[in-house]
């Protein structure tokens, strides 16, 4: 497979994904609404650290010493555990639209070779999602940034606030990837959908309080690569938990790809 | 009438997203519970609940249930999303829904059938999830389990819960015809981050949410203020979800299916 044959695969799956109104409307939703989340989070982390209320787990994450400070980072990055709906629909939607109403056979008779077909794809996906990633993380830090500026507090950044957000860029596109192959393996766009978030939203959350062997799920791995502040004990550190992520990818990636050159395509 | 809800019955066990949500609905809860009242049983033991985020046991089994409700919501949106799935186009690319209402020319008709049939196989799984994940959780938390004491009456709680959510997810799934939204929006709002719950903590008005106000039906540290009491708090849910069907219910009768 050369390479301008590749790009050519990529261009073309690039023009599909663009052209599905679910696609669009998931990557507008994505950004629009991690602007939204990271406003109001960082809205009540501001109300909080005013009346200096502590106790609830969740409430400390995004204060941090002194009263009256917030936190502009952490505050934005709340806001991943739900954008990353967004990433696992944008994966899902991507392979399920071939399967819907038989796309997949037009999809073949264009591109015989499924190798290339499966390899252009992915490139064309990474892309996309690697763009509402982006998009994503930099509204939820602009408007993390906005309401703690509007509210007259300080914004205190740490030096690692950068290396966070890109592993927030990176965990999301990689959980994107996740759903991605789940869904070449599923084709069935509710029951892909219904798996991957029961799993990455519901079941490791849980899983993750008890540590152990938890902290190897892909999401409870991945979600340490933006992680801020120093790592509790036993923790993988911010790059061990994105490859442990990454691991996760190739080998469903790898799954994916055995099942799809052997199983009949439509 | 018979004839049809028989038909939906065997329909709806001839889904596997039903079977799926049918075993997350019992897998999911005794699971969690499980490791959950093994590990806080540990911590409890040792003196090391200091160290826990929530050492409280008065929700144990009760909290998880709140996760399994998920499996029910599925079910509800499976039984509608399924008749509006295209089959292949070199199938006909036809929909389920219009050979239903060629043999049941009775919308009405075919919508009470399959909310019957919702209700029958939520129930049934209720009964057997609920009592389950609370005995679990109360066998592997021993000495530290909360007295039997208000149990039976938050266990019914918490299966109207199930119900009420399944209902929820079949009436937002009619409107949608898709199963996407209804269930992104459920597994969401059932997670820790949740968003209804997000703002129960700070808007006063969210303790109307429905499912804010059924949850008051079974859980009992439900951290926001001002919550409804178990009953009004079933009652509202009851009422958004009865309101939300007989829209959906208006749809369903009037639109091109």
């Amino acid at each position: 497979m050369g390479l301008r044959a590749l790009g050519r695969v990529a261009g073309a799956e690039l023009g599909k994904l663009g052209t599905l109104p679910a696609v669009r409307w998931t990557v507008a939703g994505t950004v629009g609404a991690s602007a939204l989340l990271s406003a109001a989070v960082t809205n009540a982390a501001l109300g909080r650290s005013g009346t200096t209320e502590t106790g609830a787990a969740e409430a400390g994450a995004a204060e941090t010493g002194a009263a009256g400070a917030v936190d502009v980072a952490a505050a934005a990055l709340q806001s991943v555990g739900l954008v990353q709906i967004g990433l696992v629909l944008l994966g899902v939607l991507a392979v399920s639209s071939e399967y819907a109403d038989g796309q997949i056979a037009t999809s073949l008779a264009g591109v015989p070779d499924r190798m290339l077909f499966l390899t252009g794809k992915t490139v064309a996906w990474l892309g996309a999602a690697l763009g509402t990633a982006l998009l994503g993380v930099a509204t939820s830090y602009g408007a993390a940034y906005l309401v703690v500026r509007l509210d007259g507090a300080p914004a205190r950044d740490g030096g690692e606030v950068v290396r966070a957000h890109a592993g927030a860029v990176g965990y999301l596109v990689l959980i994107g990837l996740l759903a991605y192959a789940t869904a070449f393996l599923l084709r069935n766009a509710v029951a892909t959908v219904a798996t991957t978030l029961t799993l990455v939203l519901l079941v490791s959350p849980y899983l993750a309080r008890f540590g152990g062997a938890a902290r190897f799920l892909p999401d409870v791995a991945g979600k340490q690569a933006f992680h801020l502040g120093p790592l509790p004990p036993g923790a993988l550190s911010p790059g061990t938990g994105i490859l442990v992520l990454l691991g996760w990818c190739v080998a469903l990636l790898l799954l994916a790809v055995v099942t799809f050159r052997r199983r009949d395509a439509g | 009438m018979l004839d049809t809800l028989g038909a939906e019955l065997r329909k709806a066990l001839g889904l596997p997203g039903v079977v799926v949500g049918a075993a997350l609905a019992i897998v999911v809860p005794v699971g969690i519970a499980a490791l959950s009242a093994f590990s806080l049983r540990g911590a409890l033991d040792s003196g090391r609940a200091a160290t826990l985020a929530d050492p409280s046991t008065v929700d144990s089994g009760f909290g998880e249930l709140g996760i399994g409700v998920v499996g029910a919501a599925i079910l509800g949106v499976v039984i509608v999303s399924s008749e509006y799935t295209a089959n292949r186009v070199k199938a006909g690319g036809g929909r389920q829904v219009t050979t239903t209402l060629t043999a049941t020319p009775h919308r009405l008709r075919v919508l009470a059938a399959k909310l019957a049939v919702l209700t029958a196989l939520v129930v049934v799984l209720a009964t057997v999830a609920v009592p389950l994940t609370l005995a679990v959780s109360g066998f592997l938390l021993g000495d530290h389990a909360q007295s039997y004491g208000d149990h039976p009456a938050r266990a019914v709680g918490a299966g109207l819960y199930w119900l009420l959510t399944a209902w929820l997810a079949f009436g937002i799934t009619l409107f949608t015809r898709s199963g996407i939204v209804p269930l992104v929006v459920i597994v969401a709002n059932a997670s820790l981050v949740s968003v209804t719950y997000l703002l129960a903590r700070s808007v006063p008005a969210a303790r109307f949410l429905p499912d804010v106000a059924g949850a008051q039906m079974f859980a009992r540290e439900y951290h926001a203020p001002d919550m409804l009491d178990p009953v009004t708090g079933g009652l509202v849910m009851a009422a958004w979800a009865v309101a939300l069907l007989a829209a959906a219910g208006t749809v369903f009768v009037r639109r091109d299916a």
